[in-house]
């Protein structure tokens, strides 16, 4: 048998407080898919740093095609053909295609490339990465995420890489971008590259791994065939615990009908057609799902007023609402946003300003802010939501995804609002903690409250909604209740591929 | 990790203070080591004084910098104050009342066209209050004929060149206006949603904050303090200073910026602006003791300004590799 | 307010290297004209293309009318000097006044009046208003029509402005030069035959104008130092504040009174040079910071009223005597000093000097002989006759004393 294409043994790194890896192995064949799952702060991203020559291991070794090797910095890794793919894309909008694929590459160590040479090379590169219709001159910022991934894919290939890490790169996908991604991970493989592929969604572990590994707090839990790993397994070693319900049960809606929309049409290029009508009652909790661009966020954030509606009324508990933000939030319609960053938290903030930050009137009597009410508010919504911090005056930007997602919530709850607006939800986040998401949406379901949610992963949405959308092409495909939910009808709607379709 | 320790460290830690003190220790020192007459009386005053006009203009300009925004037009809207205060009362005391009642509806108008731009046209900061900037030059220009006609009053000296316990009446005036802004910025709901807005204006739009106002009263805000300023200026000189409308003054964003508020929004309190602005003071009246020509003044208060933006660049950098 | 002082502020810095123009530079020694013209022979046939003179008008440097010019030159020194009891005062060494035959540009007057381009400032101050103001109001007089192109202060614009004026193909042109760098604009209209008079300031070599006419800077230095050396008895501390800092303006005074007071004064100690921008507030901060640690200063060398303005406010108000100051006038500080003891001695740089310099544009057309350079006479005085200067009825921008009829003082709103 060969030398495996990559190869660590007893990885050691250790920060100030705390072992971040603690003598994990992985070895890695070419031509093979190794899922690398684990949740946040199993040690992922600091095995990531320290195969990419981004941070030295205190102990361990590492071999490459059998040989020995130190990788000082990222252009050791690069030099022995190891090569990654963040979750962030770091694609420059303002270059072409071209540009962006050569990056670093412009001039190679024979001297300078010929610039026939380089569009040679990128158009293969593009072309092994899925992309080999696109014009290597549009302007990278024009393209999907999608599209930009793969991108940044054919840029690792042009730099010839035997090994490839791919960190998250389906995070930002749904559908068809899902499946070209899935398409050029399996190619790849089949010219005999190495890839190392992190994930949160385990359903792209039984479509696309060879071999899996599984981290728990910085230590190896186990390793081997993908065959040998139902997802129940998956679940039980990252966790550490048995998840048997991963999905909560949920509660009988209420009749009262809170939210009710009538041939809502978002503004936008292409509004046209008969709109959206949409009955939400209280305790209802309703999935919306529907392939990257088909509306579905677009839906969610029209509701909330954050963006303009081109015709269309809604009402909460029989009242119209204005389309707009402050008129939604004032009629109880909140929105938790996809972007959770950028969109649901001010980061800077100590985790006790972003819990009341939209309830800074109701901690402020008489506009003087009181530091008393602020941090009772902080421990209820803590207490209640269980949100692992260190105090109230912890940087919101040092929490994990879930417990950040936890004072999203928190922030809105705190204005008693009644309609609930989820834009993937669970995005982004570790599997312990979707689904202590999922339980407490369901539990404020269960209190009355109308829910909406969005997403791209169809076991949240059959396993979380009392009845489900299905957008495709910026319209409502179809609607789906109670025994009729589930993946493949979804799909099919998704997809415009069912008879059934609506 | 970098942009997160930086915000906590320009927040609440002292780190954050650290730098602009010891500079201004420096410059302390220096200044006796090479310019024996610093600490003489009359110049400690003219340093307080200095501090005290500066200081005006550096709260508003804080408050417009926390909500990421930069206003360029402080010093026509002080030039402007001179203009209106000497001709509508052409030294006449009584009259004083309403040209500061029309000099301060000039400055809300003044900050709510800068806002609005920003705000509603989405036009960048820096290119809105520039445009603004000259647009009152060429309206003062226009208006005066370039000939500024009118007294100052008497009644103004004593806010510009008076003294209260020794000490000029503008650094009172600056010492007042600080605590106020302190107070709000760290006490109130405004400063929390200033604070927010400034660090993630979408996050906070989106979180129902109407960043729109807040973003607006910062505007208004660093105007009506130009006005106060531009009253302090007037009646310190005693005269129209037509050459004070002309000239972008950048002190109070020289000062903030080099006490440590940033210029990306958000990060910064007044603590920092205090600090920068006796820091600049110092700076100044040292700079002219020495005899530096005014070129020679600009090179040493840009080089502040760089060494300050330079220093908070690293520093935090440094930390966030843990 | 600030009077000439800003119009300059956009001067290109290139002046400052440049050898200051009209000057012969083998004409060494502090000498009156009279000496001068006894090398002006040697000197003028090997300068025939020098600044003064420029492409193709004909100077003439050692006749008798260039001798009658130089004694005319050399009197308004006199006069000056003589005003605030300093005789005998002498152009500056260098100092280089030819005669221009003007017979190829004379013609004959239009019916409707020679048509004179005027490059002028724009109105950015009352200084620059005045200036046009009293350009029309000659022209009115004299029956000239006004092609009238503001720059607005800058010198990029007056560049198009000059090419725009030109291309309407004016009897002469007069320009207030905002930089040299419309030089070359200046020589292409010369070089198409229309006569250039450079007004109220300078241009550098080669420009192919065929006058100048401006109060000479080197007079306004030289009576502020030679007074304030008078007014201490030759020794002690003195401080000079100047206006913007490379801006001609404030250089060439500065350059001459600082040659003054290191050769003739050896007991005068300079002891800070400071700029203060031609602002009030600015000066009254440098003033404060001057008198705090110079307790012991004579006098302050100033080339602006409105810096003494400050000096005033900050002396004043720390209760001090104010020491003896100079520069050109405004009616601000005549106002704020009146009946106060503050002795001073100014020299205006007026902005009605434009008039004179469309009489010489006329005079070119005319085909009358006239000199290469014009000094401008104007009002010089120390504190003793504030009362015949001051105009308490009117703006403080208003430069006294005002050659300009009262309506039209009050049309301009500076009465």
């Amino acid at each position: 048998m060969t030398a495996p294409a990559l190869e660590a043994r007893g990885l050691v790194k250790r920060f100030p407080g705390v072992t971040a890896l603690d003598g994990v192995d992985l070895v890695c064949r070419a031509g093979r898919v190794h899922a690398l799952l684990g949740e946040n702060g199993a040690g992922k991203s600091t095995l990531v740093k320290i195969l990419t020559g981004n941070q030295p291991p205190d102990e361990g070794e590492l071999r490459i095609g059998g040989t020995a090797v130190r990788l000082h910095d990222p252009r050791a890794a690069l030099a022995h053909g190891v090569s990654a793919v963040y979750q962030e894309l770091t694609v420059l909008p303002e270059l072409s295609v071209l540009d962006n694929v050569m990056l670093g590459q412009e001039v190679s160590r024979r001297g300078l490339l010929s610039r026939d040479r380089q569009r040679d090379t990128a158009r293969a590169a593009l072309r092994r990465a899925g992309l080999g219709d696109l014009d290597p001159r549009t302007r990278a910022g024009t393209l999907s995420a999608a599209a930009q991934q793969l991108v940044e894919i054919a840029r690792a290939l042009v730099r010839g890489s035997r090994v490839l890490l791919l960190d998250e790169p389906s995070a930002l996908l749904s559908g068809e971008g899902l499946s070209a991604l899935h398409a050029v991970v399996r190619e790849l493989a089949a010219d005999g590259v190495a890839i190392i592929y992190i994930t949160h969604r385990l359903e792209e572990v039984r479509a696309l791994a060879d071999d899996v590994t599984v981290l728990r707090d910085g230590r190896l839990v186990s390793t081997g065939p993908a065959d040998a790993y139902p997802i129940d397994r998956i679940v039980r070693e990252m966790v550490g615990r048995d998840v048997d319900a991963v999905f909560p049960e949920l509660a009988e809606p209420g009749a009262e009908e809170v939210l009710s929309v009538r041939g809502l049409l978002p503004a936008g290029p292409g509004a046209a057609g008969p709109g959206l009508d949409l009955t939400v009652r209280a305790g209802e909790i309703v999935g919306v799902a529907g392939l990257l661009g088909s509306g579905r966020s677009r839906l969610l954030r029209t509701l909330a007023g954050v963006q303009p509606r081109a015709a269309g009324t809604v009402t909460v508990g029989g009242s119209p609402v204005r389309a707009s933000l402050h008129a939604a939030v004032r009629a109880g319609v909140v929105l938790v946003p996809e972007e959770r960053k950028t969109e649901g938290l001010v980061l800077d903030l100590p985790v006790r300003a972003n819990t009341t930050l939209s309830s800074i009137g109701a901690v402020s009597p008489g506009g003087w802010l009181s530091a008393a009410r602020e941090r009772a508010a902080f421990e209820a919504e803590r207490d209640r939501f269980g949100i692992r911090v260190s105090g109230p005056e912890q940087p919101t930007g040092q929490l994990s995804g879930g417990n950040q997602q936890k004072i999203v919530l928190a922030k809105w709850l705190r204005t008693r609002p009644r309609v609930l607006l989820l834009d993937e939800p669970t995005r982004g986040i570790d599997i312990g903690a979707k689904a202590e998401i999922y339980r407490i949406v369901a539990g404020l379901a269960a209190e009355g409250l109308a829910v909406v949610f969005a997403s791209s992963e169809l076991p949240e949405v059959t396993g979380l909604a009392h009845r489900v959308l299905v957008c495709q092409g910026g319209r409502v495909a179809g609607e789906l209740t109670g025994d009729q939910i589930n993946e493949e009808r979804i799909m099919h709607l998704a997809l415009g591929t069912s008879r059934e379709a609506s | 990790m970098t942009t997160l320790t930086a915000g906590r460290a320009a927040r609440f830690a002292p780190a954050g203070t650290l730098m602009p003190l010891s500079g201004l220790a420096l410059v302390l020192v220096a200044a006796a080591v090479w310019t024996p007459g610093f600490y003489s009386e009359a110049n400690l005053r003219l340093v307080l004084f200095q501090a005290g006009l500066i200081g005006v203009t550096a709260v508003g300009q804080t408050v417009v910098l926390l909500g990421r925004g930069i206003d360029l037009s402080v010093g026509a809207v002080m030039g402007l104050t001179t203009v209106i205060v000497a001709t509508q009362t052409d030294g006449d005391g009584g009259k004083l009342p309403a040209a500061i009642l029309l000099a301060v509806l000039a400055g809300i108008a003044i900050g709510a066209v800068n806002a609005g731009l920003v705000v509603l046209r989405g036009v960048p900061p820096f290119v809105a209050t520039f445009a603004v900037f000259v647009l009152v030059q060429g309206a003062i220009t226009a208006w005066t004929r370039g000939a500024a006609a009118g007294d100052i009053p008497h009644g103004l000296q004593t806010l510009g060149s008076g003294r209260v316990l020794g000490v000029p009446t503008p650094l009172w005036v600056f010492a007042g206006v600080a605590a106020v802004a302190a107070v709000v910025l760290a006490r109130t709901g405004a400063g929390r949603r200033l604070y927010a807005t400034g660090s993630n204006p979408r996050a906070a739009r989106l979180s129902g904050i109407r960043t729109g106002r807040v973003i607006a009263a910062g505007y208004i805000a660093s105007a009506l303090l130009a006005v106060l300023a531009g009253l302090i200026s007037a009646g310190y000189a005693g005269h129209v200073d037509a050459q004070l409308s002309r000239s972008l003054d950048l002190n109070s964003l020289a000062a903030a910026v080099i006490g440590g508020v940033a210029l990306t929004g958000g990060k910064g309190h007044i603590g920092h602006t205090v600090l920068g602005v006796a820091l600049l003071a110092v700076l100044i009246v040292w700079m002219l003791q020495l005899g530096a020509g005014t070129g020679g003044q600009l090179a040493v208060q840009g080089a502040a300004i760089l060494l300050a933006t330079w220093l908070r660049q690293r520093g935090p950098a440094a930390a966030g590799t843990r | 307010m600030s009077t000439r002082g800003r119009r300059h502020a956009l001067r290109s810095r290139i002046e400052e290297v440049l050898p200051v123009p009209f000057r012969l530079p083998r004409v060494r020694a502090a000498v009156a004209v009279a000496a001068a013209s006894a090398l002006a022979l040697s000197g003028c046939s090997t300068e025939r293309e020098s600044p003064g003179t420029g492409l193709g008008a004909a100077a003439d440097c050692g006749g008798s009318t260039a001798q009658s010019f130089r004694q005319q030159y050399a009197q308004t020194w006199r006069q000056a000097g003589d005003a605030i009891g300093l005789p005998g005062l002498t152009p500056a060494a260098g100092t280089q006044v030819c005669e221009i035959d003007t017979a190829r540009f004379a013609k004959d007057r239009p019916k409707k009046g020679y048509r004179i381009a005027f490059a002028a400032q724009g109105p950015t101050n009352a200084w620059a208003t005045t200036n046009e103001e009293a350009f029309r109001y000659r022209a009115r007089q004299r029956g000239a029509k006004v092609l009238y192109a503001s720059a607005n202060g800058d010198v990029n614009k007056q560049v198009d402005n000059v090419q725009q004026l030109v291309a309407q193909r004016p009897d002469a042109l007069v320009v207030v030069p905002m930089g040299d760098a419309i030089t070359g604009q200046v020589r292409a209209a010369a070089s198409q035959g229309i006569p250039v008079v450079v007004c109220s300031g300078r241009l550098g070599e080669g420009s192919g104008a065929v006058s100048t006419v401006t109060r000479d800077y080197e007079l306004q230095g030289t009576l502020w130092a030679e007074w304030i050396a008078r007014r201490i008895g030759g020794k002690g501390k003195i401080a000079m504040l100047s206006g913007i800092a490379g801006v001609p303006t404030a250089e060439l005074p500065k350059k001459q009174a600082e040659k003054i007071f290191a050769q003739r004064y050896p007991g005068i100690q300079v002891v800070a040079k400071q700029n203060t921008d031609w602002s009030a507030t600015k000066a009254k901060t440098v003033a404060a910071q001057l008198l705090a640690r110079y307790p012991d200063l004579k006098a302050v060398w100033s080339d602006s009223a409105i810096t003494d303005l400050g000096v005033y406010e900050a002396y004043s108000q720390a209760g001090k005597p104010v020491p003896p100051v100079t520069g050109d006038v405004t009616n601000a500080f005549l106002k704020a000093v009146q009946g106060k003891d503050v002795p001073f001695a100014l020299s205006a740089f007026p902005p009605e000097q434009s008039a004179q310099c469309l009489d010489t544009a006329l005079d070119v057309l005319a085909g009358k002989k006239v000199p290469s350079q014009v000094n401008v006479n104007s009002a010089v005085f120390t504190d003793k006759q504030i009362t015949q200067y001051v105009r308490p009825e009117c703006s403080d921008d208003l430069a006294v004393p005002s050659a300009l009829p009262a309506d039209l003082l009050k049309k301009l709103k500076l009465c």
